[in-house]
């Protein structure tokens, strides 16, 4: 395959991949704009969360804790442990970013989001030879940021007014584009093993364990039981 | 909660989040490999955490777990599984056949 590609064709493809997950980012980003504003938040802070923490799952977390009147910081640590599965996907990406410089990975983990981290890995994993695929990761940004940022703060300004059944609908966005991230890894016994575990994992551990930890705890358990045991080879 | 309130805590939460993406910086020049256990562990994570996205997002769609028949995300995950397995590397597709299900699904059952 080919290495030789210029700065602005892998910024360019980091795009062109991210813009449908731009559009599943939409609804999510309204319905969090929504929910900071029945707790309170003007449309300015729900963006600025957004900007800032850029980290969706923790942040409907946060809402959740403000309506229960949760202190500033409880939610700080309960937004830590939601989101050191970013460590996870730091750990798995930085092998393919060895020749990206220190300093703008500095600013550009921040990308680091569940979708852009899938779209990078994919993308990492076809070619690993390809040089700087830091500029896939900046491009994938250029889309997923403005559009979790926008649709955050319109959600705050006119989430209410969205009918009912175009919600339900677009709120199917994320687990669709996740399932389409999934089920090309779904290859062999492990990864069906790794996807139940983490997948059944999360379900009853967000039933049962403190806010936040479900999935960490699934995510954890399902990778080191595929990674350490004994599994055979796949054939072929 | 008060304006200020709520930027001290937007701050703290941005905080603790950049420190758990900052690794990105540091692991990427290591000089020691990490040991091949560590490293089969990693190989795990995108199908996990995917997963802990997929699971509960389909299974819990109101917050609470609803494995019955009227939860219509339930039968829109089959018709996005189908969907991305007859159209590998297409994000499109099972999300626009995905959400147009749940629409549909909703109001039929």
């Amino acid at each position: 395959m080919s290495t030789t590609v210029s700065p602005r064709e892998e910024v360019r493809l980091g795009v062109r991949d991210s813009i449908p997950l731009g559009f599943a980012l939409v609804p999510i980003g309204l319905a969090f704009g929504y929910g900071a504003h029945v707790v309170g938040l003007s449309w300015w802070l729900a963006g600025l969360m957004s900007a800032l923490v850029y980290g969706g799952p923790s942040q409907f977390i946060a809402t959740n804790l403000i309506s229960v009147g949760a202190s500033v910081p409880t939610i700080v640590a309960t937004t830590l442990v939601a989101n050191l599965r970013y460590a996870l996907f730091a750990a798995s990406l930085a092998p393919f970013l060895g020749d990206a410089p220190r300093s703008r990975l500095l600013w550009l983990c921040q990308a680091l989001a569940d979708g852009s981290y899938a779209l990078t890995l994919a993308h990492a994993r076809a070619d690993p030879t390809r040089p700087r695929k830091d500029r896939y990761l900046l491009g994938s940004f250029y889309i997923s940021a403005p559009a979790w940022v926008s649709s955050s703060i319109a959600g705050a300004l006119i989430g209410a007014a969205l009918p009912e059944f175009l919600a339900y609908g677009l709120g199917f966005a994320t687990p669709a584009i996740f399932i389409a991230f999934l089920v090309p890894y779904i290859r062999d016994a492990r990864a069906v093993t790794v996807m139940l575990v983490a997948g059944l994992g999360t379900v009853l551990g967000n039933e049962h364990l403190p806010t936040g930890t479900g999935p960490l705890v699934a995510i954890i358990l399902a990778a080191v039981l595929g990674g350490l045991l004994p599994w055979r080879r796949r054939q072929r | 909660m008060a304006t200020s309130t709520a930027l001290i805590l937007i701050a703290g939460m941005a905080a603790v989040t950049y420190l758990t993406r900052a690794p990105l910086a540091f692991l990427s020049r290591r000089r020691a490999k990490l040991p091949k256990a560590v490293d089969r562990v990693l190989e795990q994570i995108p199908v996990a955490a995917f997963a802990a996205i997929v699971f509960p997002s389909v299974l819990q769609p109101g917050g609470h777990t609803e494995i019955e028949a009227s939860n219509a995300y339930l039968w829109a995950a089959l018709v996005a599984v189908g969907v991305a397995i007859a159209r590998p590397r297409s994000l499109v597709w099972p999300l626009a056949a995905g959400c147009v299900a749940a629409v549909v699904l909703h109001e039929v059952i």
